[in-house]
Order: structure tokens, then sequence, then C-alpha cells
């Protein structure tokens, strides 16, 4: 599903990724762990060309996706987006309603049919394990739910536009153990539907909803490989250390 | 000891000044509502003279706009105001010696009064103009006209502004009112878009280069005097709209609008692109990884976003057009008429200030007028800069 | 249409629209300079005007805009530096300097000509300076206060915490903190905001109106009571109401271009000026 071939990443003259080529599967949970400022985010945000927006930003090497060089000049970056959902670390709905920040996605691209619009925002909120809990307050601002609601209503959103891949950095980081459990769960449930990418500073939550496993450390894949593998017996020493916290 | 002294007295000089600046704009409204105020208190007729008529006469309902027809031979019969039908016979001063010769009157005027009385009680039509001094008051068969002072209704809503007219002068600020309005919300039905689109491209297309280059430009627009912009808008804006309109003068509401447009765009600008920079990053990637373009993302998520600071940028800009006094004074012709069209002639308030008060006496109705449209547009200046204020300290999550 | 279409669309607008602001500011200053490059010698520079303000030169409004300058300055600075270290260094951040700085924030959105009317008040009706120097130059002193007390307030914020806390470590009391500390580190960025006053002073026309400024002088002011001209008052006199207003249209011309070239230099300085010094912060 998503292949990259050697890829190295530059902020400006800072090199943030090494060299990297990876495999990862349709419909399965790929985990990306490793210590801050490793370069995860910038790795996933390349995969739907976030990284377009920063200034002074280079890319070597190629990415496909579903076959495709998502960076040929051919590529239409709306569309490319639309495919690939994003949850970023913070929940960040926009300043609308519910509602409003459901139905966003599908208005922007077109869809103006309000019992289309209707059905899919219920369907999406029921699919992110939300909709009992908001269905009176649909009309309400964002704002008003509580940040595990938040974060669940973002990827609510991010469904709602039918993305077959989803990507998710520490989606649950921000947020307390139930609603972080909760996330999980529809994780779990997500899978079945849709290619995964998760970065992720918790371990538990790395071997529990993932399949497989990339460790990265100073812009450098260390290690890839099935998370059972990788948390019982990894190959290298190294990853062994980060993952049983013997490591600065 | 020495010391302390000097201590002691920066401390207090500091103070003082942090008083000083505190209170400035107090001490500033209040001597313009000091001299402003006194205007309500002013006669009707021009200070220092009265208006007789003969005693037989019944009409009582005078005010300065009806005086001012009856000396304009506007209404010429009594009974036009309720009265006999006897014709109006006007008379000033200097008519005195259609009835009389130097020397009757006296050497010094001292018969002066009683004649004036002679004659009014003669002249069933009469109005005589006379000043205090000569006052036939006391002598029968005369009657002083009581005009009741200018009110605060006449002088908001009063279609005519003739400050110098005797003996009734008319203070209706009605056209200024409108003509200020008028001007400065056109100007920012022009400065709007333009300034939005440009605070749009500064805050999301430009390159850096291209940034660094356009705002000092957007700095020196701010910084070119207003009698500069004025100057231009006389020579080059005012001939342009005549030719392009076809108009007998260049000098309208429209040029006024024009200039005060481009002068309103360093604000617009500046304000609204700080909005726009401060909408927080992840709510601009959310809207981008769902698929939405650039545009759609400034339009649905940006500017909603900032919409409180770009309500504040507009309301600035309305501030700032209205208190605009030299460029609007030279291009827009001040006419002080009721403004019937983009194309006429108006006349805004700091411009009738700017115009009239080196001519108007000192202490007199005008003057104080004058001063009290400068604390009407005080106050309105002081609103717009508070509401601004409020506008872009709210934050606008609830209510999109 | 489609949303790439659009934003093509929309995009192109903006991009015209910057490329309009340029062009209107080329436009004015362009006009102005072209029409008065071609009057400015040294003899309209240091000339006096003759022939009913149609020929000669604008010798005395420069002076007088200078006088008003000083005059200002001398008034407003002192007193909105000191205000400035009021609020930042003594009054804490109670509701003392919140109300100091709302007004003087009003202090800033009141129309120039309500200033005029002002000072006309007071200081030429009021305390009897009648139409002068004095009274001119207080009343744009008044105009700038807020001016100089922002930009002071701003550059006595932007000076480190830590270079308080080393003077008092060192047994320094508050003032000689802020005399020999505070304010030399202060002082460039105090200087921003002066210049700006000077580029503003030198500008505006509605303040002086009523309070300084005459039609035509035969001769230099002589004391501060007297009168005088100023250039942005003796542009509009030119422009609007001189003997002869199509003959004194060069005369026009090239007062506005020394008056654009006074207020530009002073403003671009004081931008140049504080990007500069922004950046060095950054540095440090
Ligand atoms: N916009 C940027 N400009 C310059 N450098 C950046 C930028 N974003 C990230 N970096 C640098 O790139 C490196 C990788 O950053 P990245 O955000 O990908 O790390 P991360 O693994 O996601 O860390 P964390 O776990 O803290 O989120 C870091 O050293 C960071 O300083
Ligand atoms: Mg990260």
């Amino acid at each position: 599903m998503i292949v990259t071939k050697n890829i190295n990443f530059y902020y400006g003259t800072f090199q943030a990724l090494k060299n990297i080529s990876m495999t990862m599967e349709a419909n399965t949970v790929t985990a990306f762990i490793g210590p801050s400022g490793c370069g995860k985010s910038t790795f996933l945000r390349l995969f739907n060309r976030m990284n377009d927006l920063i200034d002074g930003t280079r890319l070597e090497g190629e990415c496909l996706i579903k076959g495709k060089d998502i960076y040929d000049k051919s590529i239409n970056i709306d569309a490319l987006r639309k495919d690939i959902g994003m949850v970023f670390q913070k929940p960040n709905p926009f300043p609308k309603s519910v509602f409003e920040n459901v139905a966003y996605g599908l208005r922007v691209n077109g869809i103006k049919d309000k019992k289309f619009i209707a059905d899919k925002v219920e369907e999406t909120l029921k699919a992110a394990a939300l909709f009992d809990e908001v269905k009176d307050k649909l009309n309400k601002s964002a704002f008003e739910l509580s940040g595990g609601q938040q974060q669940r209503l973002c990827i609510a959103r991010a469904l709602a536009v039918e993305p077959s891949i989803l990507l998710m950095d520490e989606p649950a980081s921000a947020l307390d153990p139930i609603s972080t459990s909760k996330i999980e769960e529809l994780i779990h449930d997500l899978k079945k539907k849709y290619t995964i990418v998760i970065v992720t500073h918790n371990m538990q939550q790395a071997a529990r909803v993932s399949d497989k496993t990339g460790f990265f450390m100073l812009g450098e894949l260390i290690e890839y490989n099935d998370t059972k593998k990788m948390f019982l017996n990894p190959d290298k020493e190294i990853t062994q250390n980060y993952i049983t916290g013997r490591f600065g | 000891m020495l010391k302390k002294f000097s201590n002691f007295t920066i401390k207090s000089l500091l103070i003082f000044s942090g008083a000083f600046a505190g209170i400035t704009i107090l001490f500033i409204s209040i001597f313009l509502f000091k001299e402003g105020l006194g205007f309500f208190k002013k006669p009707a007729v021009e200070e220092g003279y009265s208006l007789f008529v003969n005693s037989k006469n019944k009409v009582e309902d005078f005010d300065s706009k009806k005086i001012k027809e009856i000396f304009d031979h506007e209404i010429t019969n009594w009974s036009e105001l309720g009265g006999e039908d006897v014709e109006i016979l006007l008379f000033r001063m200097d008519n005195i010696f259609d009835y009389y010769s130097d020397e009757e009157l006296g050497e010094e005027y001292e018969f002066l009064a009683e004649k004036l009385a002679e004659v009014i009680k003669a002249e069933e039509g009469i109005i005589a103009f006379v000043p205090h001094q000569y006052s036939p008051a006391e002598y029968s068969g005369v009657k002083e006209l009581s005009v009741p002072n200018i009110t605060p209704s006449d002088f908001f809503t009063g279609k005519d502004w003739l400050p110098t007219a005797t003996p009734s002068p008319l203070f209706g600020t009605l056209p200024m009112l409108l003509g200020t309005l008028l001007v400065s919300l056109v100007a920012i039905l022009f400065a709007l878009p333009l300034g939005l689109g440009v605070a749009i491209y500064l805050s999301e297309l430009a390159p850096e280069g291209i940034r660094k280059f356009l705002k000092p430009i957007i700095e020196l627009l701010a910084g070119i005097p207003s009698v500069v912009y004025g100057f231009f808008g006389l020579v080059v804006l005012a001939p342009l709209v005549q030719k392009t309109f076809n108009l007998p003068v260049g000098e309208t509401a429209l040029t006024g609008s024009l200039i005060l447009a481009i002068m309103a765009l360093p604000t617009i600008i500046s304000i609204a692109e700080d909005a726009m920079r401060n909408t927080p990053r992840a709510m601009k990637e959310a809207s981008l990884a769902l698929g939405a373009t650039h545009w759609q993302t400034i339009y649905r998520v940006i500017i909603p976003y900032s919409k409180s600071g770009i309500s504040a940028a507009v309301v600035l800009g309305i501030g700032r057009a209205i208190g605009e006094t030299m460029a609007v004074l030279m291009v827009t012709g001040n006419a002080a008429l009721m403004p019937t069209s983009l194309f006429d002639p108006v006349r805004t308030i700091p411009a009738t200030i700017a115009a009239e008060l080196g001519e108007a006496p000192s202490g007199g109705a005008h003057y104080q007028a004058l001063f009290l449209l400068g604390a009407i547009l005080f106050i309105i200046t002081l609103f717009i800069s508070i509401a601004a204020e409020m506008i872009s300290k709210k934050k606008n999550y609830k209510d999109m | 249409m489609n949303k790439r279409t659009k934003q093509k669309f929309a995009f192109f607008f903006f991009r015209l629209f910057s490329i309009i602001i340029v062009g209107i500011l080329i436009a004015i200053l362009g006009f102005i300079a072209v029409n008065g490059l071609k009057v400015i010698n040294w003899e309209f520079l240091s000339g006096m005007p003759k022939e009913g303000m149609t020929e000669g030169g604008i010798f005395p409004a420069i002076v007088g805009t200078c006088y008003l300058i000083i005059g200002s300055l001398i008034f407003a600075v002192p007193l909105g530096v000191m205000a400035a270290i009021y609020t930042v260094e003594y009054a804490g951040n109670g509701k003392v300097v919140r109300f100091i700085r709302m007004m003087t924030n009003n202090l800033a959105s009141i129309p120039s000509i309500v200033f005029g009317l002002f000072g006309m008040a007071l200081f030429v009706k009021g305390l009897g300076f009648g139409d002068s120097i004095i009274a001119g130059s207080l009343t744009l002193g008044l105009l700038t206060l807020p001016i100089i007390i922002r930009t002071s307030e701003e550059a006595l914020k932007a000076v480190p915490e830590s270079y308080r806390t080393g003077s008092y470590a060192l047994g320094a009391t508050k003032l000689q903190t802020i005399r020999k500390v505070v304010f030399p580190c202060a002082l460039p960025n105090i200087l921003t905001g002066i210049i700006l006053s000077i580029s503003r002073v030198s500008g505006e026309t509605a303040p002086i109106l009523f309070t300084v400024a005459a039609y035509f002088l035969p001769s230099l002011p002589d004391s501060i009571f007297s009168q005088a001209m100023a250039l942005p008052y003796h542009l509009y006199v030119l422009a609007t109401s001189g003997t002869d207003i199509e003959a004194s249209r060069p005369m026009a011309y090239g007062t506005a271009l020394v008056l654009v070239v006074i207020v530009l230099f002073f403003n671009l300085t004081a931008t140049l000026l504080r990007q500069r010094l922004s950046k060095n912060m950054k540095n440090k």
C-alpha cells in the first residue's frame, strides 16, 4: 500500500530523515516508535504531503502509494489528501458545530446533497463511536466536547471523506486513560476497512494496536518488524533497550 | 539627603507623567464639551439683537427656520404663519433713514429707540431686527419676539447649515452627519475587498521576499500625510472622476470615498493580516488534510477564525475614514447639502470644522456649534476605538 | 467550476490587488516626484515666497516645520518616556496601568482635527498663547504622545528581566537600575518611536490649522509666541486658496515633494531601524 524507497528529508540544511525504505501493507496497523525528535512525524507527514507547507524543505527518494509516486508532478494534492486521512496529536476541531466539523470534508469536496451529508455525518460519528454521546449536541460548538470526544470527532471528520489510509500522529497523547482505550478500540475496528499508520510514545499502545512496528532514531529506521517479534525478541539490542526503557 | 530628594523628585515626575497620559483624553473631552454645550444656551437670533413686531401681531410660534425664510422673502405674508392677512415688512437698522433724517434721531442717536417704536407702531406688518442698545421694548405698541433657543433636535435633524445667516443663523447638522457616513462607508466598501485580498496574499500566499518588500510599502502608504493625499486627489483623481462620469465638477462624495479608501487600506491590511496569521497552524493543516484546497481553507477556516480581527480592522478603517480631515476637505467639494448621490459634492464633520473654525468669532454660536461637532466626532471615534478593542478581544469560537 | 479553478481565480485577484496597492503608491509618489522635481532647486528650498506665492521658495515653511518638530518633541518625549517608565517599571500590571494603556490607545484614535480644536481652546485661547509656535507644538506634542508612550513601553518591556535582576544583585537601587541598565538598553527602540513622531508631526495639517499656521509671513518667526508657516499647511494653501491657484501649482508640487520626502524619510528610517533592532534582539 505505502512503499518508500531511500527517503532523505531536509529542513533547510538539517537532515531529518536518513535513507528510509519501508513497506506498509493494506489493512494493517503500523506503529512508529522512537525518541522525541527522531523524525516520526516528519515521516508520517510525507505520506499526505503535509511537509509541502513548510518552507525550505527538500525530499529525496521515492514514496509510492497504491503504486503511484505521490510526489510526481501530475498528482492532484487535494485528491491525494482526501484519500489519506490524518489525525493530529492535539485534537484540532474547527471552530464550528459538531455536525459541520464532520460535514466539512464532504463540503470541500463538492458534495451539496443535504440528505447525503446528514446520513454520512451520522454514519461516521457512529463509526467513530461518538454518535451516542453527541447526538443531542450536533449543533453545539465542537469546543464544548471533552478532549477525548474532540479527538474522536477529528477521527470521524477524517473518516467522512472515505479515505483508504489513516495517518495518526500520537492521537491519544493528550487524552486520559479511558478516552485512550476508546480510541484504541476504535483503531482495532477501523483496521478492517483502512490502512492505519500510527505514531506513538506509548509502548503498550503500540503493542496492543499494531501489527507491525518501526523503530526510529535520529532520523534513521533502526528496525522494522512484526510487532510481536519486536516486543518479545527484537533483532537489535538498541531496540530492546528502547522498548524496555533502559534508554535515555 | 540630596540623593533622597532627587530620587523623590524623579519618582514624582514619573508618576505625574503616567497620570498625565491617563487623563489627557478626559481633559480633551472636558474642553470640547465645555465649549460645545454652551451652544444650546445661545438664543436663536444673532447675539446682541432682538426682533420686534407690532403689538397687534398675533403670530407667536417662531423658530430660526421661519425667521430665516421671512428675511429671505420666502414667507411674505403673516397669514402664512397663522396671523392676519398682512404683507410682511422687513426692517433692518438702516431702513430707519427711510422714515427719519439724521437730525431727528439726535446727535448720539439718543432718540433712535423712540423713533423705532413709532415706526413699529405705525406699520402693522413690520418685523424689525434691532441691536439691544436701541431696543424699543419699553414703548407701547411694540412687541419683542421670543424665539426659543436652538434645541438638540434642531441641531441633529435640521437640514440647513447656514451658520452666518442674519438675523437667525441655522445650525442643522444632518447633511454633515449623513455626508460623513456616506463618504466613510463607501470608502470602506472599496477598501474592504482590496484590503482583505492583500491581507490574504500577505499572510498566505506571498513568498518571504515579496512579503518583506510589500510590508514597508504598506507602511509608506500609511505614512503619506493626508494633505498630500488631498492634493493628489484634487489634481489627479477629481478631474479623472469628472471626466469618467461626465460630471459638472470632480469634487464629489465619490472622489472623497476613493481617497479615503486608499488611506484606510493600510489599517485594514495590517490588522487583518495579523489576525489571519494568528490562525493556528493546526486548523489549517486539518482542513488541508481533508482534501480542501488552499483557497477553501482560507475562506472556510482562516477567515472565519480571524473574523473578530477582520471586523476590528473594518471598524478601525471606518474610524480612520470618519476622522480624516484634510484630504476630505480638499476633494469633496464641501457643499453643506443633504447628500443625494455619490456624484454630488458633500461635506463631512471634520471638513466643516477645518473650513469654518478660522472664521467663526470666538465664543459665538457658530464657534460653539463647531466645537459641538468636534465633540460629536470625538465621541464617535472613541466609541469606534472601544468597539474595535472589544471585538478583537472577543474569542469567536462559539458563534460560527 | 472545479475547486482548483476557483482557487486559481481567487488567487489571481489577490495577486492583482497586491500589485494595485504597489501601483497606487508608485502613482502617488511618482506623480509628485515627477512634477515636484521640476521646481526644486536651491532657490526653492532657501528662498522666501514671492509674487503672491506663485514664485520664490518655501524656506519659511521648512523652518516652521522644523520648529514644530523640535517644539513638540521637547514636550512629548520626556513626558511620554517617563509615562512609559512609570507604567512598565513601577505600576506593575494592575488597574492603573490598564487604565493608562486604554486611555493612550484611545488617545491615538482621536482624529487630528479634534486635537486642533482642543489646542485652540486650551493653548490659543485658554492660556492666551495666541496662534503661536508654542501652541502648535503643544498640540502636536499631545498628538504624538501615544506613539512615544507605546514604543517606549515596548522598548522597556523588551529589556530582558535578567538585566534587571543582575543589577539588583549588585546592590543597585531600582532607580539606578533603570538609569544605568534598563534605559540605555531600551534607548534605540525608544528612538524609533521618536523618529516616527517626527514623521507624524511634519505631516499633520489639521492640528496646526488654528494653533500656529500662517497663510503667509514676510519674515521668519522670531519667538515661540509668533505664528509660523509650516509645510503641510503651506501645501494646503497653495493647492486650494492661493492668490492664483493655477500659477502656484508648480510651487504646490515642489512643496508636496519636499513634504513627502521629509515625512517618508523619517518613516522609513524608523521602520528600518526597528527591523534591524528586532533582528539584533533575536540574534542575542
Ligand atoms: N518545521 C520544522 N523546521 C525545522 N526543523 C524541524 C521542523 N519540524 C521538525 N523539525 C526537526 O526535525 C526533527 C524531527 O522532527 P519530528 O517532528 O519529525 O520528530 P518526532 O519524532 O515526531 O518527535 P516527537 O515525538 O517529539 O513528536 C527534529 O529534530 C525537529 O527539530
Ligand atoms: Mg511528532
